[in-house]
């Protein structure tokens, strides 16, 4: 349509003004797409990541922490905890599945993450190549850390203490690619996955003077590796066979527990705690002192040597019933010095401190295009009153009152799609670019989500609002007088 | 189209005050000077004529068109199609070329780009060199030949002029009636030619005092 392409001739012949508006628009549009990047991605990625656990127990802390690096593998692990103990409340009746995780080193800023591969069943992760890891030492990888490190199956790599690329490493230690994970698993396309018994393997020797987990100094990356807690350990003291370790497979490593209750052998029964077992089988609510009864009975039926020193980064759990979630967590967090904590709590606190701060940038990012669209009537009305004259020569060349109220409103809806259209592409630029969203980027940059179509018609609103006094103005305009006046 | 013909045409302006034009009538093909004072409604009188101002009452006909009864928007179109315009002040779009301020004007009379016609038109008033500079960038002499392109660009029956030449050397006024005379493509335009300049009148069939 004419009109349309010379509304954009018109804005052209202004080039810096045009562009200012467009600026600013674009700015304002691409604070408000940044945020629903991050709501959109976090959401999924929560749904994706957290449908399957319901608590985890890890080293006290801050739980949102815990959740954070465990769950989620964004923030660096409260500390170690036991495997005994851990165990020892994997093993309560409520709890369907527990799966242990080992974390403390990285590959080239990937995570090296020492699990059973139930844990990766957990995510319906399956392999593109290769096959799930059986001893000690082997590895498979997520998709993306094959891509960005260019890993390929039979590839060996040794690990690097802590999770940033630089630090102390492991090259006795050298891991073997078995498998390569598909794309679209969630935190698992991320994560290097290998059976906890390599963790512990890497670390063995360590000293484990130091069980004090109360010290959390996010900045002390050498405190969360799994069975390791001294940092200036010596590795020539350490009794490591340095070229045997590819023959010496273990097959000592850990498997998830379901259901470990039901293979214990029946003990003789004090009738407490028969009672309380039959009260849990049936699903019905416990006292606490009536769950810490059970677990001391458990502790003491169990097989598990209390002299067993190895440690886990944190244990996931999966309830049989909600029940499970709130009695073990009140378990754990007031008889054991572990914390429990559950990710959709967690998540939930998350989001509610992130959405004060989504707010004002909303606020703000609406602030701006109100201003944008204040910015837009400025230059339309300045424009216009130095082109009364174009606009009643337009008329006189058989324009109708429409087409020049098209004219003016098509300049400021112009400006407004512009905006947006450079805002949309602004806010990827930045979220590709700034790494720290990329924990949660579950979908490609190129979608455009129905929250940001809607933004398109307020944008447009907001261009047509601002040219339409202009636009009005031009409408009414006097031909004969805008003609003859001097 | 033919005749051109006014009949008791009155018109009151905002302030109140009221001009009444005598009747009168222009054949086709045939050129009309309105002749007249400063101030006396020359201009009214065209923008009468050309449908921008309406007529408190009378009536302006084109050939068996009854202009001064149409509605705005039919009336925009109209003139756009029929009626080329010349003014005292060279008017133009800013911002674009000579070039693109003549397809407007096709543009907003509802015919497409006619690249020859335009570029011949151009040519025929020699300032087809002209034709992608911007309009405030030309001479006045310049300009009054862009004007009159302008006018003709739809190919109209009529041309209404307002002072065409009251900026103009004897020169250059000398240069204007001969392209009043210009022949566009052999169909006849007659213009309407308002204007106090003694100069005009030898070049005009039909003079019209006011």
């Amino acid at each position: 349509m004419y009109v349309l392409k010379l509304a954009l001739q018109k804005l052209s012949t202004r080039p810096v003004s045009s562009a200012f508006s467009v600026l600013l628009f674009a700015i304002g549009c691409s604070i408000i797409s940044l945020i629903i990047l991050a709501e959109k991605n976090l959401t999924r990625s929560v749904e994706r990541n957290f449908s399957e656990i319901d608590l985890v127990i890890g080293a006290k802390g801050s739980p949102l922490q815990l959740i954070l690096s465990s769950v989620l593998h964004a923030d660096y692990p409260t500390g170690n905890i036991s495997l005994y103990e851990a165990e020892n409340i994997a093993r309560n009746p409520l709890v369907k599945k527990s799966i242990p995780l080992a974390l403390g080193d990285n590959y080239r800023g990937f995570r090296i993450v020492g699990a059973p591969i139930e844990y990766a069943a957990m995510y319906n992760a399956t392999l593109d190549e290769g096959a799930w890891y059986e001893h000690t030492l082997e590895a498979v990888v997520g998709a993306n850390v094959a891509r960005a490190t260019g890993l390929q199956m039979g590839d060996r790599f040794y690990g690097v203490h802590g999770f940033q690329d630089a630090g102390h490493a492991h090259p006795e230690f050298l891991y073997t690619v078995t498998g390569i994970m598909k794309q679209g698993a969630g935190v698992m396309d991320n994560l290097i996955l290998t059976p906890v018994s390599s963790v512990w393997k890497v670390h063995e020797g360590h000293h484990h003077d130091d069980h004090d987990h109360g010290d959390h100094d996010h900045d002390d990356q050498d405190h969360d590796s799994a069975g390791h807690h001294d940092h200036d350990h010596d590795h020539e003291n350490c009794d490591h066979d340095h070229h045997d370790h590819d023959h010496n497979h273990s097959h000592s490593h850990y498997h998830a527990h379901e259901g470990t209750h039901d293979h214990h052998p029946e003990q003789p029964v004090d009738p407490a705690i028969a009672a309380i077992k039959e009260m849990i089988e049936a699903g019905e609510d416990i006292s606490l002192e009536e769950m810490q009864l059970y677990t001391a009975y458990l502790q003491q039926s169990q097989v598990a040597s209390h002299d067993d020193k190895r440690e886990i980064t944190a244990m996931l759990l999966q309830f049989r019933s909600p029940a499970g979630l709130i009695q073990l967590t009140r378990l754990v967090n007031e008889s054991t010095n572990m914390q429990a904590a559950a990710p959709a709590l967690e998540i939930n606190r998350l989001m509610s401190l992130l959405s004060v701060g989504f707010d004002l940038l909303l606020i703000l990012a609406w602030v701006i295009i109100v201003f944008s669209g204040i910015n837009i009537f400025i230059h339309l009305w300045n424009t216009l009153r130095g082109e009364l004259q174009d606009i009643a020569l337009m008329r006189v060349l058989g324009a109708s009152r429409a087409k020049v109220f098209l004219l003016l409103v098509a300049q400021g809806v112009a400006i407004a799609l512009a905006g947006w259209m450079s805002g949309m592409v602004l806010s990827r630029v930045i979220w590709l670019l700034l790494p720290s969203f990329h924990f949660m980027t579950e979908t490609g940059a190129g979608t455009i989500y129905t929250q940001e179509i809607m933004l398109l018609l307020y944008a447009l609103a907001a261009g047509f609002l601002a040219s339409v006094i202009p636009a009005w103005t031009a409408y009414n305009a006097d031909v004969h007088f805008n003609l003859t006046k001097k | 189209m033919s005749l051109l013909s006014v009949h008791s045409l009155n018109y009151r302006y905002p302030s109140g005050k009221s001009l009444a034009f005598p009747d009168f009538s222009c054949n086709p093909g045939s050129n009309l000077l309105i002749h007249g004072m400063s101030g006396c409604g020359k201009t009214t009188l065209l923008h009468l004529l050309s449908g921008i101002l309406t007529p408190s009452h009378g009536e302006v006909r084109m050939g068996d068109v009854l202009m001064s009864a149409m509605a705005s928007a039919e009336k925009d179109r109209f003139r756009g199609q029929h009626i080329g315009m010349i003014f005292q002040k060279h008017f133009f779009i800013e911002g674009i070329s000579v070039l693109e301020n003549l397809k407007a004007a096709r543009r907003f009379a509802g015919n497409d780009d006619d690249h020859a016609y335009l570029h011949k038109l151009l040519d025929d008033l020699a300032i087809g060199h002209l034709s992608g500079k911007k309009a405030a960038q030309l001479s006045e002499g310049e300009q009054q030949r862009f004007s009159i392109a302008r006018a003709l660009a739809n190919r109209p029956s009529w041309v209404l002029a307002d002072e065409p030449t009251s900026g103009l050397d004897d020169v250059n006024c000398a240069s204007f009636t001969a392209l009043m005379r210009l022949a566009v493509e052999e169909k006849p335009v007659s213009w309407i030619v308002a204007s106090h300049d003694n100069r005009l009148k030898d070049h005009f069939n039909h003079v019209y005092h006011l």
